[in-house]
C-alpha cells in the first residue's frame, strides 16, 4: 500500500461509469481529489450524486467500470466495502440503517480492531478504547449518551448525522465521503455537524461534501465545487460556483457547454 | 448385601436418613431381585413388563409403579402428534432400549488425548473452561478430579439451608411424599404422547425443593451430574419454590451433546407458591447429525410451570440449537392473582435443522401479566416455527400480555414460520403482538463492511443484536457462552 | 351461486357486493365468488354484510391479481348468525398488490369465522391486511389471516394487523396472524392486539359531558371507522349510506342487548 505525498493525489477516478438494474446512472465521472482538500458535489435530485458515493465505497448491485478509480494509488474497483474501508475510506450514509441490539462503541470497536487485524497491528482493548471515544465525544460536544445506545435505534435525523461525525472522528479515515450529511437538520443540528468536520480537517483527511443546498457550504468552506447533471460532472469552480448556482439554478448548468471552468 | 449405588447418586446424595435408605433395599432385598436385575439383558421394546423392571430396578416406592403403569396404559391408547410443522422418518418405539446400562469404562477415553480434535477445537471456541472440557468429553469420572470437590462445597451450602437438590431417583428415595404431591400436577401423565412416554418410563433427572423464605444461594446446574451414563434419553424434572423462595436453575451446556439415543422425551414440571420465583433456563448443544442430518437428536420436550401462588413468578430461558428436529413449548399457567410468566427464546435451525417451538401462556386469574420475546433464526435448509398461545380465560381479569416474536433468515434457501394465537374470553385482558421476518438487510450489511468489517463479522454482529434482548435475560454463567454459541452455530451460514 | 368478475387490463373499477341478501340458504354451499384483475388494473371491492341481511353466510372468495395490479377490499361484517368467509387472494404478476380493511361486529350470539390467506407468487408484490373486529357481549370470531411467500421470491413486503376490541361484556376472540416465509429477500411484519376500551378516552368524552354508553358507542364506531375511508370516491352517497346503514344497525344492536342483559 503507497502512502500519497502532498501532491499526489488521494482519489484519482477518471471515465466511471455505473449502472444499476439496466439503467446507466453514471456516464463517465472525473474526480482527482488531493490531501487536506475539501470538495463540494451539487446537483439536482437523481443525477447521481449518492450512485457515486455509494460505488465509491463498494456497494453491491452495480455495475461499474473506469479508465481509473484509485485510492491512495490502490485501485479500489477489485476491493470488498471492507478493504476499502481498511484503505482509508469513509462513507457518511445520506440515511444511517438502524442496528438493532448492537452497540454503537461496540460497533465502533470492531471496526477498528478489523482494520487492525487488516493492517497487522494488535487490537486495542475495551477500556482504553471506551476511553478514547468518550474524548472525541467531548471533543465535537456531542451527547455522550449516544456511546450506550443501539446504532441507530430510535435516533432522530440529527442524532444519526451527529452519530455518522462520530464515527468519522473515531476511524480517522483519510478519505471521507458525506452523502448529504446536512438533509433533515435544523439549523442548530447543521452547526454541530459542520463544526465537527471543520475540527476533523486536517492535511492528511479530504472530504467530498454531497450536498443539494447550499447551507452546509456557509459553514464549511470547500475548496472545488462541482456540479453533477445527468451522471456526470458538468461543471467546476471554487465557491464562486455556488452563488452562481443560486442565482441562475441547476438548469444553467444543465443547458450550458459540458465543461464550464473557472 | 451392600447396596451398590449408582455413580451418580453418589454425587447429589445429601445427609439423608438411612433408616430410609436401608428400609427401601431390605424391601427390593425381599422381593429377591436385586442379583436377577443385574445380569438381564433387556432387548429394546416397551411393554408392562419393561416399565415394571424400570421401577424394580430403581428400588422405587409402590406408588411409582403404579403411576409409571397408569402412564403407559395412557400411551398406548395415545397417537403421535402430527401437527408440528415438522418432516421426520416415523418414530419405531419398539426399537429403542428403554432400559440402558451405565457405559462401561472400558469404552471411556482415558485422557484428552484420546478425544476427537474437533470435538476439543469446539470446546475451545465456545469458551468452555480447561478443567470441564475432560468431563464434557466423557473420560471417566476418577480422572476428572475438580469436579467432585466442587460439587463437595456446593452440597453443604444447599444443605445448611434446607433445599434439596438431588436427582429423581434419590428424591423417590428420600423425600418420595414431596415428589408424590407434586409430580404429574403440572403435567397429567396424559397430557400428551410425549409426556406420557416419558412418565412410562423415565429414568432419572433432576428434584429441586426450595423451602420457605429461602433464596436459593447459587444457581443450580443440572450439568453437575458428570458421567450418568445415558440418562438424558426420558429425564423427568421437578422444581418446588415454596412460599417466598426463589431458584435459579440451568440445563444444558453449549458443548455439543453426543447421544446415541435419537429420541429424547423429556418432561420438566415447574410449581411455584406465593411470591415464589423459579427461573429455568437452559443452552443446549445437541448433536446436528452429518452433514445431511442424518443421525441427529429428536428433542421433544414438555415443559410447563404452575405460577400457582400469588405474585409467583415463572421464567422460562432457551438458547437452542443443533437438534435434526426440535419440538417444545415452554409454558406457563397464571393461577395466582398477580403471577408472571416469561418466556425469553433463542433458537437456531442451520443446515436441516427444523424448530417447532413457542410457549403458552395461560391467564387464569386476576391480574397476570406474562412477557414473551421469541427470536428464530434460520440458516442454510433450516425450518424455524413459532408457535404460541396467549389466552385469557374467562376469569382472567386484568390478563396483560407483551409478545414479540421476530424470524431472521439467512441465505436464500431457509424458512421461518410464525403462527400464534391471540385468544380472550375477558373484556379487560390486553394483549399485545408484534412479529417480523427479514433478513439481514443489505443496508446493514453494506453499513457495517463500510465501516471496514467483514460480511461475517457483520453477520454476527446483527445476529447477536438481534437476540441481545433475550441474552440479557440469561444467567450470567449462560449469557458469554450463550454468544459463543450461536456464533459457532452459524459459521459458513454466509454462502 | 357462483360469481364471476373480471376486470380487464388497464381497467379500473368499483364493486360494491352485499351478502346475505339473495343466494344465502342455510345449511347450502357456500357463496363462491371468483375475481380476476388482469395487468395493471384496479379493483376497489366492497364486501357488506349487515344484521338485516341473512343471518347465516358462507362465503368463499378467490381473487387473483396479475402484474400491476392492485386489489383493495374494503369489508364490513356484523351479521346476527354465523358467516364463514374463506379467502384466497394470489398475487401473481410481478408488482401485483392487495390490500385488506375489515371493520367487523361479532354481535351477541353471533360467530365470525375469516380464514384468509394471502400468497406472493411474483416479485416486488405488496400486501397488507388490517381487520378492526368489534365483540360485543357473547359474541364469538376467529380471524385467521396468513402470509405465504413461496421460495425464490424477491422484494416482497407484507403486512397483517388484527385488532380486537372487547368495549364490555364477553366475547370471545382468537386472532391468529400468521406468516410462511419461505424467502429471505421479503420484510414481513404481523401485530395483533386485543383491549377493552380505553380508559383515557372513555374519560375524555365524559368529561366533555357524554354519556358512559353514548362514550362506548362514540368510540366503538370509531374503532370501525378506522378501517374504512371517510369519504368514498366512487358513488359516494351509494357506498356511504351503505356503510352508515350496517353499522348504526350493528351498534344499535349491540346496545340493545346490552340493555336487555
Amino acid at each position: 500500500m503507497s502512502d500519497t505525498k502532498n501532491n499526489e493525489l488521494l482519489l484519482q477516478v477518471k471515465g466511471l461509469r455505473a449502472s444499476v438494474a439496466g439503467k446507466q446512472v453514471l456516464k463517465g465521472v472525473d474526480l482527482e481529489v488531493r490531501p487536506g482538500e475539501v470538495h463540494a458535489i451539487m446537483g439536482p435530485n437523481g443525477t447521481g450524486k449518492s450512485t457515486l458515493a455509494a460505488v465509491l465505497a463498494g456497494k453491491l448491485g452495480y455495475e461499474v467500470e473506469a479508465e481509473v478509480a484509485r485510492l491512495a494509488g490502490v485501485d479500489l474497483l477489485g476491493l470488498e466495502p471492507e478493504a476499502r474501508a481498511h484503505l482509508g475510506l469513509f462513507l457518511g450514509f445520506q440515511y444511517p440503517v438502524e442496528l438493532p441490539g448492537v452497540n454503537n462503541t461496540y460497533l465502533l470497536r470492531a471496526a477498528v480492531n478489523a482494520k487492525r487485524r487488516a493492517l497487522g497491528e494488535p487490537e486495542i482493548d475495551a477500556y482504553d478504547f471506551l476511553q478514547t471515544v468518550r474524548a472525541k465525544a467531548d471533543e465535537l460536544g456531542f451527547d455522550a449518551a449516544l456511546l450506550s445506545r443501539n446504532v441507530n435505534e430510535g435516533f432522530s435525523g440529527g442524532e444519526r448525522k451527529r452519530n455518522e461525525i462520530l464515527q468519522l472522528a473515531v476511524l480517522e479515515p483519510r478519505l471521507a465521503v458525506l452523502d448529504e450529511v446536512d438533509s433533515g437538520l435544523d439549523i442548530d443540528a447543521l452547526r454541530q455537524v459542520a463544526a465537527g468536520i471543520n475540527r476533523l480537517r486536517s492535511a492528511d483527511r479530504s472530504f467530498v461534501l454531497i450536498t443539494h443546498y447550499r447551507r452546509l457550504l456557509d459553514y464549511v468552506a470547500a475548496d472545488h465545487v462541482h456540479v453533477m447533471v445527468d451522471g456526470r460532472i458538468a461543471a467546476s469552480g471554487d465557491m464562486g460556483l455556488v452563488d452562481q448556482l443560486e442565482e441562475r439554478g441547476y438548469e444553467w448548468v444543465a443547458d450550458a457547454q459540458p465543461a464550464l471552468v473557472e | 448385601m451392600t447396596a451398590e449405588l449408582h455413580p451418580a447418586d453418589q454425587e447429589l446424595t445429601l445427609a439423608a436418613p438411612p433408616d430410609a435408605l436401608d428400609r427401601t433395599l431390605d424391601r427390593v432385598y425381599e422381593a429377591g431381585f436385586v442379583t436377577d436385575i443385574e445380569s438381564d439383558v433387556i432387548p429394546p421394546g416397551l411393554d408392562e413388563d419393561v416399565v415394571r423392571l424400570i421401577s424394580r430396578r430403581k428400588r422405587e416406592p409402590e406408588f411409582m409403579l403404579e403411576w409409571r403403569l397408569a402412564a403407559y396404559r395412557a400411551w398406548t391408547q395415545m397417537k403421535e402428534p402430527q401437527w408440528g410443522n415438522v418432516r421426520h422418518p416415523p418414530i419405531d418405539y419398539q426399537a429403542i432400549s428403554y432400559f440402558s446400562q451405565p457405559k462401561s469404562s472400558g469404552d471411556a477415553p482415558k485422557s484428552l488425548a484420546d478425544v476427537d480434535p474437533k470435538l476439543l477445537e469446539t470446546y475451545e471456541k465456545l469458551g468452555i473452561p480447561l478443567h470441564e472440557r475432560a468431563a464434557l468429553a466423557g473420560v471417566a469420572v476418577d480422572a476428572v478430579f475438580d469436579s467432585v470437590s466442587v460439587a463437595t462445597t456446593f452440597r453443604k451450602q444447599l444443605a445448611d439451608v434446607g433445599v434439596i437438590f438431588c436427582s429423581m431417583s434419590e428424591a423417590l428415595q428420600h423425600h418420595p411424599d414431596l415428589v408424590r404431591k407434586y409430580l404429574g400436577t403440572v403435567v397429567p401423565v396424559s397430557d400428551n404422547f410425549f409426556a406420557a412416554l416419558n412418565s412410562a418410563v423415565f429414568s432419572d433427572g433432576s428434584f429441586v425443593y426450595v423451602p420457605k423464605g429461602v433464596k436459593c444461594p447459587m444457581e443450580l446446574s443440572s450439568y453437575f451430574r458428570i458421567n450418568t451414563a445415558n440418562t438424558g434419553q426420558f429425564e423427568r424434572t421437578l422444581i418446588i419454590a415454596e412460599e417466598g423462595a426463589s431458584v435459579s436453575y440451568l440445563e444444558g451446556c453449549t458443548a455439543p451433546k453426543r447421544d446415541e439415543n435419537q429420541l429424547h422425551a423429556a418432561v420438566v414440571e415447574l410449581v411455584a407458591l406465593d411470591d415464589a420465583t423459579i427461573k429455568y433456563s437452559t443452552v443446549q448443544n445437541w448433536y446436528p447429525g452429518d452433514a445431511n442430518g442424518v443421525g441427529g437428536i429428536y428433542n421433544f420436550v414438555t415443559k410447563r410451570g404452575h405460577a400457582r401462588g400469588r405474585r409467583s413468578r415463572i421464567t422460562w430461558t432457551q438458547v437452542e440449537t443443533g437438534a435434526a428436529i426440535t419440538w417444545k413449548y415452554p409454558s406457563c399457567m397464571l393461577i395466582g392473582e398477580g403471577s408472571v410468566g416469561e418466556f425469553y427464546s433463542v433458537a437456531v435451525s442451520n443446515h436441516h435443522q427444523q424448530a417447532d417451538t413457542g410457549t403458552k401462556m395461560i391467564h387464569i386469574g386476576r391480574n397476570t401479566r406474562s412477557t414473551v420475546i421469541s427470536k428464530g433464526i434460520s440458516a442454510g435448509h433450516g425450518r424455524s416455527t413459532y408457535r404460541g398461545r396467549v389466552k385469557a380465560q374467562a376469569t382472567a381479569q386484568g390478563a396483560r400480555n407483551y409478545t414479540q416474536c421476530d424470524s431472521l433468515l439467512i441465505g436464500s434457501e431457509c424458512e421461518a414460520y410464525t403462527f400464534p394465537s391471540i385468544e380472550s374470553s375477558h373484556p379487560s385482558a390486553h394483549f399485545e403482538h408484534e412479529a417480523s421476518t427479514s433478513r439481514v438487510s443489505d443496508d446493514q450489511m453494506f453499513y457495517c463492511r463500510q465501516r471496514g468489517l467483514t460480511a461475517e463479522d457483520t453477520l454476527n454482529l446483527v445476529v447477536n443484536g438481534f437476540c441481545k434482548s433475550v441474552f440479557q435475560q440469561l444467567p450470567m454463567e449462560f449469557a458469554v457462552e450463550a454468544q459463543n454459541l450461536l456464533n459457532v452455530s452459524l459459521e459458513g451460514a454466509i454462502g | 351461486m357462483t360469481h364471476g368478475l373480471t376486470i380487464a387490463a388497464g381497467d379500473s373499477s368499483t364493486w360494491v357486493e352485499t351478502l346475505g341478501e339473495h343466494d344465502a340458504i342455510v345449511g347450502g354451499p357456500p357463496r363462491e365468488v371468483h375475481i380476476r384483475l388482469a395487468a395493471d388494473s384496479r379493483l376497489t371491492h366492497y364486501r357488506l354484510l349487515g344484521p338485516d341481511g341473512a343471518p347465516d353466510v358462507a362465503d368463499r372468495l378467490t381473487v387473483e391479481i396479475g402484474a400491476g395490479a392492485s386489489y383493495e377490499q374494503r369489508m364490513l361484517a356484523a351479521p346476527t348468525g354465523q358467516f364463514r368467509s374463506e379467502q384466497t387472494i394470489r398475487l401473481n404478476g410481478r408488482g401485483a398488490s392487495a390490500t385488506l380493511s375489515g371493520a367487523c361486529v361479532a354481535l351477541p350470539q353471533a360467530q365470525l369465522d375469516f380464514d384468509i390467506k394471502v400468497t406472493h407468487e411474483a416479485d416486488d408484490t405488496v400486501s397488507d391486511q388490517r381487520i378492526n373486529l368489534l365483540g360485543a357481549d357473547r359474541g364469538k370470531a376467529t380471524a385467521q389471516v396468513e402470509t405465504r411467500v413461496p421460495p425464490g421470491r424477491h422484494r416482497v413486503t407484507a403486512n397483517q394487523l388484527l385488532r380486537a376490541m372487547q368495549p364490555e361484556g364477553k366475547a370471545v376472540i382468537t386472532l391468529q396472524p400468521r406468516l410462511s416465509i419461505l424467502s429471505d429477500d421479503v420484510v414481513c411484519r404481523h401485530g395483533a392486539t386485543t383491549s377493552a376500551i380505553r380508559d383515557d378516552e372513555l374519560h375524555y368524552l365524559r368529561s366533555r359531558g357524554i354519556a358512559r354508553d353514548d362514550a362506548v358507542a362514540i368510540l366503538s364506531e370509531a374503532f370501525l371507522r378506522q378501517m374504512l375511508p371517510a369519504g368514498d370516491q366512487h358513488g359516494e352517497g351509494e357506498v356511504g349510506h351503505a356503510i352508515d346503514r350496517v353499522l348504526s344497525l350493528a351498534l344499535k344492536r349491540e346496545a340493545e342487548v346490552a340493555h336487555e342483559a
